[in-house]
């Protein structure tokens, strides 16, 4: 694949992200009554950069789209929480990628709870509150939960975007 | 014979010294039945058995004061306050000499606090305590300023070991202080059976000594409106509280407290609460109900005077300290 | 089912038992500053917890009942209703004391707090 390619998949896949957690924002999921529970759609799309791109292509994607969101819905503290948040869990991905021992799920389970990890790092870091540890397990197993689903949707998907794309 | 048994007695005084040289676990007990509250008792001990000695000695100890400073019972063969509120005004009565000398410690605070610390105020505070008790109704000012015209300390005339009243009118009332004396006594009583690690909760007046394993107590201040306002970290000092919340009734939402200013006659309004730390807790029990009913900077002064530091609690929440009041928290 | 999704399905199994458990240590020990106790005669006859709404009988004395984060006096056998008067506590102030039937309730303080003035 052409470098100009890839870099025009880039643009599209974070434009592609951007939307997801549009979509993830309309659906409320506060229900759950802890705070940092989301479906973590717009990993979607940087998993499959990830896979499809390469490393870059999926730091582009994630954080672009977390620049973007800034922008546009202009709010600093979920900003610096999604930022932290995002560097976490690409770090996480890339890393269990590379091992190669995992498959789609294992990975997206991990870039799930790395990034609520890194939320709660960001809000003791910001709010000196030690209280926030609590949250973990709970965080933990709702991103295990989520990242099995989003692992699942990408093992479908994969192999046809692929398809097209070439 | 008897230098035998004399020499028996003289090492059976001795050994409760060496009890409690290893300071190692905490204990704690709870009393219920002195001053009419709550008194709490924490200590370092090395075995369970030594802490109850010591505790059963300090409770007995106050039990022993409650009956000396009681107003409202008397005690078959214990010459009280009771006692001498009854029998002093037609004639000089013996009691013991603790309470001659209480009377003269009473008249030297009266002296020192300016006349707000009263020990013969009990004409107006028992008038103030039987509508308290009644609960409905709020004193009238006649009642309360002819009660007043018989609070002159100096018509208590203290002659070695008797007490008698120029006015029999007078009543003695210790509550002001009364604790305070009790508590310090009871640390007293601690340090002589070799306790020196140990904190007592006499109802808002606390004594603390030594360290639990080498940290200073952690005393909590109320906050007036529920929970706690801030945490002193002491050791070797008494703290003494006196607040508005403590015994109170209320009358179409007023609320009437226990601490009643001998000039107006009415309970003070002046403050939520005044916290004293100082040495020795009669001297901080005095004072958190001398500086309730003052204006601060003569609170202030006062609190130089004994060496003692302070914290007011304003009814708007805001707090005043002395200088070096901060260094305790 | 092949072995990279083997061991997927081993790392979500360990992450949720894992926090699974760590949740149920959280919830048994409860922080301080939401449990109370129950003295009578200065002995403890009890520790709860402010967070479970309950109903506890103290022998033939009185009854305490939590509800809603705080914990009152719901009846007593004394005389002067002292303790049925008083508002209900939720933090480590001053304590609900029945001098009469010498029972006390009063809210633990942080592990930090041996008295309140």
């Amino acid at each position: 694949m052409k470098k100009t390619e890839k870099i025009a998949f880039t643009g599209i896949f974070t434009a592609l992200a951007f939307a997801l957690s549009y979509i993830e924002y309309l659906i409320p999921f506060d229900a759950i009554g802890v705070p940092g529970v989301k479906l973590g759609l717009a990993n979607l799309a940087v998993m499959a950069a990830l896979y499809l791109f390469g490393f870059f292509s999926a730091a582009a994607v994630s954080l672009v789209r977390i620049l973007l969101s800034w922008l546009i819905f202009g709010n600093f503290t979920a900003f610096a929480y999604s930022l932290i948040g995002g560097v976490l869990s690409l770090a996480a991905m890339y890393l269990l990628k590379k091992i190669d021992l995992f498959g789609e799920i294992g990975v997206s389970v991990s870039g799930a709870v790395a990034h609520n990890a890194g939320q709660l790092a960001a809000a003791w870091l910001l709010t000196s509150t030690p209280g926030v540890w609590y949250y973990l397990p709970v965080l933990a197993i709702a991103a295990a939960v989520t990242g099995t689903l989003n692992g699942l949707l990408l093992k479908i998907a994969l192999p046809r975007v692929k398809k097209i794309i070439n | 014979m008897r230098k035998f048994l004399s020499i028996c007695l003289c090492m059976a005084m001795v050994l409760p010294v060496y009890s409690c040289t290893n300071p190692e676990k905490r204990y704690s007990a709870s009393y219920t039945d002195v001053f009419d509250t709550v008194v709490d008792f924490t200590a370092y001990c090395s075995t369970e058995s030594e802490f109850r000695t010591v505790s059963e000695s300090v409770h007995a100890e106050l039990v022993r004061l409650h009956r000396l400073f009681d107003i409202y019972n008397e005690y078959p063969g214990v010459p009280n306050a009771a006692y001498i509120n009854r029998a002093a005004g037609g004639t000089a009565v013996e009691t013991e000499p603790e309470l001659t000398e209480l009377i003269k410690t009473g008249k030297s605070f009266f002296a020192e606090t300016g006349g707000r610390l009263n020990f013969a105020l009990g004409s107006l505070l028992s008038v103030w305590h039987f509508y308290r008790a009644e609960g409905t109704r709020v004193p009238a000012f006649e009642e309360l300023s002819e009660s007043a015209k018989h609070t002159d300390p100096d018509k208590v005339i203290v002659d070695g070991n008797t007490v008698a009243f120029s006015d029999p009118l007078i009543k003695l009332d210790f509550g002001a202080f009364a604790k305070g004396y009790a508590a310090a006594a009871a640390a007293e009583t601690a340090k002589k059976l070799g306790i020196s690690d140990f904190a007592l909760n006499l109802g808002g007046n606390v004594v603390v000594s030594g360290t639990k394993n080498g940290e200073k107590w952690n005393i909590g201040v109320q906050d007036p409106e529920g929970g706690i306002l801030t945490t002193l970290h002491v050791s070797g000092v008494s703290v003494v509280t006196s607040g508005d919340y403590q015994r109170y009734y209320e009358v179409d939402g007023v609320r009437y407290h226990h601490i009643i200013d001998s000039e107006t006659l009415y309970p003070c309004g002046f403050y939520r609460s005044v916290t004293v730390v100082c040495a020795d807790n009669s001297v901080a029990d005095a004072l958190s109900t001398a500086l309730f009913c003052l204006d601060i900077e003569s609170g202030r002064e006062l609190a130089r005077k004994y060496s003692a530091e302070a914290l007011w609690i304003l009814p708007s929440g805001e707090t005043v300290r002395t200088g070096g009041f901060a260094d305790y928290e | 089912m092949n072995k990279k999704t083997l061991r997927d399905i081993i790392l979500v199994a360990v992450i949720v038992v894992t926090a699974a458990s760590a949740l149920a240590v959280i919830n048994s020990s409860s922080r301080p500053g939401t449990e109370f106790e129950i003295l009578v005669g200065g002995e403890l006859f009890g520790t709860y917890r402010l967070d479970r709404d309950a109903v506890i009988t103290v022998g033939d004395l009185c009854v305490a009942e939590v509800k809603g984060g705080e914990v009152f006096m719901r009846s007593s056998t004394c005389a002067n209703q002292t303790c049925v008067h008083h508002r209900p506590i939720s933090s480590a102030g001053d304590p609900i004391v029945c001098l009469p039937n010498s029972v006390t309730v009063r809210i633990k303080g942080g592990s930090e707090t041996d008295y309140v003035v």
